[in-house]
């Protein structure tokens, strides 16, 4: 004979071995939210570091214009900041000099200034632009800021082999919550082995495709940071497409919050 | 082409052969120089500008060409090493009918030495202090290069030894300006120019001279959405007193007192602007300010942009003991409108009402980048209402297109 009490020991000693080893099944929000605070886990701590960017915007007729600049930016943990940035043209000729600065702030909007060396002049600017194209290309300046969990909402779609890189990719959906984004929603491939992001499609405020992103030619820097090379991003509605490509990546840079300053944009140099 | 267009009898009177020789062995010699290490930049452009105007003046003696041509040609030469700057901005024009806008001139050209906390530059060298689009009150180290630009954006390199000082607390900069540049003007009956002709040789008050060594100092920080400036400078003022002798104008320079201050709040797509200044001379205290709102609307036709400025500027300086400004009771309205394409394309349309005498300054500039190594930019300038006391009247007549076309080489 069973007794009751015998009964309700093992019921309980059931539900205890269940909850321990049993795979708690996560909803497909939080699992999306899990595998972006893993990719983000893996980026942390990489400092300070500077990199050469060129620019090759396509028209739709195949007519092509170049940039050159140069990125140096500085991670930030402290909550609710996100990472500084200064970037400096140094082609096309009429802009060389012309520097922009972005303190990224995760809900708050970043702070922005734009140094023009013609006029020898630093100039406060809005940041509300964000959905605004990035120096005339299919890139807008969210495409380009430094990736932040707090920023989306997640979706965990499916498992799929991943499109250019090796193995297989998550597929998860983003949504964006912070304010005046071009975007109702982000689709991302990224894949399961290092958490690189290999494709995004970018929806528009109709939630019509507008934009495709290929990340390629991954390098990994310091035995921990995977940064992709060349990335390139087709609009499917102006048939324009951005090819960027970076090189010379140097995490090894010594740069602090001081040299990130506004009034030192007029020492770029 | 262009030679034959020049007047070489007067460029002849400007420079004398031998410093016009020593100049353009300079200038070239610094274009061709061999470019050496990764340190070394240069960038220099040609740029050819033609101008049109409308309408004769109706002012005795005074020419009537309808068009001007003119060659311009800019040279930046840059050096770093480690911690040490060289940078040099040379810059050169000919012109085909006013011989002061032919000239050479050293834009830039200085040595810098920059510490992660400080730096020293010594030199020649241009600096920009303030907010404001319509005037720039508190802008005050460089002299302003009427030649190149009657809105008084183009400067001539100053002097100076300045130290600039980051701090946690702010930044400071200590400025000492050992010598003064004089304003240039327009040759005598020459478009643009005043009515009577400004005598070359300039006066200045008492025992003053070019050498008299004036200084400045600015403390500018931000806190949060507040940009902030506080400027203090004591010497020359750049503007000089003019007056009327015989048949002629004379600019007299005098020594000035001048506390600025400027502030930008950004909020969102809302940049609220003010510049104030407070200017001492001979006992008596003056003060000027301007101030207003720069508003952007995003994502016209997906990618446009459109800037609505407006500004107030307000003076209450008399004439006895400052020279004489259009910017006493003015109202600007701008519309800025960016198109966000791959050739950076920018129309800016504005214009200027005095609240007393309804006088109205229109500006219209539009540019763009041509493949990748040529910019157009059209350029038009029209007064209308001219009250004949307002400051502008000697050039109401002079509503202007200009073209430039610019070649980065």
């Amino acid at each position: 004979m069973i007794n009751t009490k015998n009964l309700l020991a093992s019921y309980i000693l059931l539900m205890i071995i269940h909850m321990f080893f049993s795979p708690i099944a996560l909803s497909n929000e939080e699992k999306g939210l899990e595998i972006a605070k893993e990719a983000d886990r893996r980026d942390l701590g990489w400092g300070a570091s500077k990199v050469d960017l060129k620019m090759v915007l396509s028209n739709a007729g195949g007519e092509t214009s170049n940039r050159t600049i140069r990125i140096s930016s500085l991670e930030r943990s402290q909550p609710g900041a996100g990472d500084i940035s200064l970037t400096i043209f140094d082609t096309p000729n009429d802009v060389k000099g012309t520097a922009f600065l972005s303190h990224t702030k995760i809900f708050k909007p970043d702070d922005q200034w734009l140094y023009l060396p013609a006029l020898k002049r630093v100039k406060r600017i809005s940041s509300k632009n964000k959905s605004g194209p990035f120096m005339g290309s299919e890139f807008a300046y969210e495409d380009l800021l430094s990736f932040e969990v707090e920023k989306y909402n997640y979706r965990y779609v499916e498992d799929v082999k991943c499109p250019t890189l090796p193995g297989s990719c998550f597929v998860t959906d983003r949504f964006p919550v912070y304010e005046n984004s071009g975007y109702t929603k982000q689709v991302v491939w990224m894949d399961k082995k290092h958490y690189r992001v290999n494709k995004i499609e970018y929806y528009d405020r109709r939630d019509a495709l507008l934009k495709t992103l290929i990340l390629s030619e991954f390098k990994q820097y310091k035995d921990k940071y995977w940064r992709a090379s060349k990335l390139e991003m087709s609009n499917h509605q102006t048939r324009k497409s951005t090819l960027l490509t970076f090189s010379n990546y140097d995490f090894d840079v010594r740069l602090n919050k001081n040299d990130f300053k506004p009034n030192k944009l007029k020492r770029v140099r | 082409m262009t030679l034959n267009l020049i007047n070489l009898k007067e460029l002849g009177d400007k420079i004398t052969p031998h410093l016009n020789l020593t100049i353009f062995v300079i200038f070239f010699g610094l274009l061709s120089a061999p470019t050496y290490g990764g340190a070394l930049t240069k960038s220099s452009s040609v740029g050819l500008q033609a101008e049109i105007f409308y309408e004769g003046s109706p002012a005795t003696h005074r020419e009537n060409y309808r068009s001007n041509l003119s060659l311009s040609l800019d040279t930046e030469i840059e050096h770093s090493r480690e911690n040490n700057k060289y940078f040099f901005h040379l810059f050169g024009r000919i012109d085909q009918n006013d011989s002061q806008k032919t000239r050479f001139d050293i834009r830039e050209g200085y040595y810098q030495y920059l510490a992660p906390n400080f730096d020293f530059t010594i030199g020649l060298a241009k600096v920009f202090w303030g907010v404001t689009e319509s005037v720039h009150l508190v802008d005050v180290i460089n002299q302003i290069d009427w030649l190149e630009n009657i809105d008084g954006e183009d400067k001539l390199g100053q002097p100076m030894v300045r130290l600039n000082i980051f701090k946690e607390w702010g930044d400071v900069s200590i400025f000492i300006l050992p010598y003064f540049r004089q304003r240039s003007y327009f040759s005598q009956f020459k478009r643009l120019s005043t009515v009577l002709p400004v005598r070359l040789k300039a006066e200045f008050e008492g025992s003053l001279n070019s050498r008299n060594i004036d200084y400045a100092v600015r403390y500018q920080n931000y806190f949060a959405n507040l940009d902030i400036g506080i400027s203090h400078f004591r010497g020359i003022n750049r503007q000089p007193m003019i007056s009327m002798q015989e048949d002629k104008l004379i600019a007299s320079y005098f020594i000035v007192s001048r506390n600025g201050l400027d502030i930008q709040y950004t909020k969102e797509s809302w940049l609220f602007k003010l510049e104030f200044l407070n200017q001492r001379r001979l006992g008596r205290t003056y003060y000027a300010s301007v101030g207003g709102v720069e508003h952007t609307i995003y994502g016209l036709n997906e990618r446009h942009d459109l800037g609505l400025l407006f500004e107030y500027q307000y003076d209450d300086r008399d004439t006895l003991h400052l020279p004489t400004t259009s910017s006493n009771d003015d109202i600007f309205i701008g519309f800025r409108y960016s198109l966000n394409d791959a050739n950076d394309t920018v129309l800016l349309l504005g214009g200027v009402q005095d609240q007393k005498d309804q006088t109205m300054i229109y500006s219209f500039e539009a540019e763009t980048r041509i493949k990748s190594n040529w910019k157009a930019e059209l350029t038009a300038r029209a007064f209308s209402n001219v009250d004949p006391k307002n400051s502008i009247y000697s050039i109401f007549k002079d509503d202007f297109i200009k073209l430039q076309l610019k070649n980065y080489f």
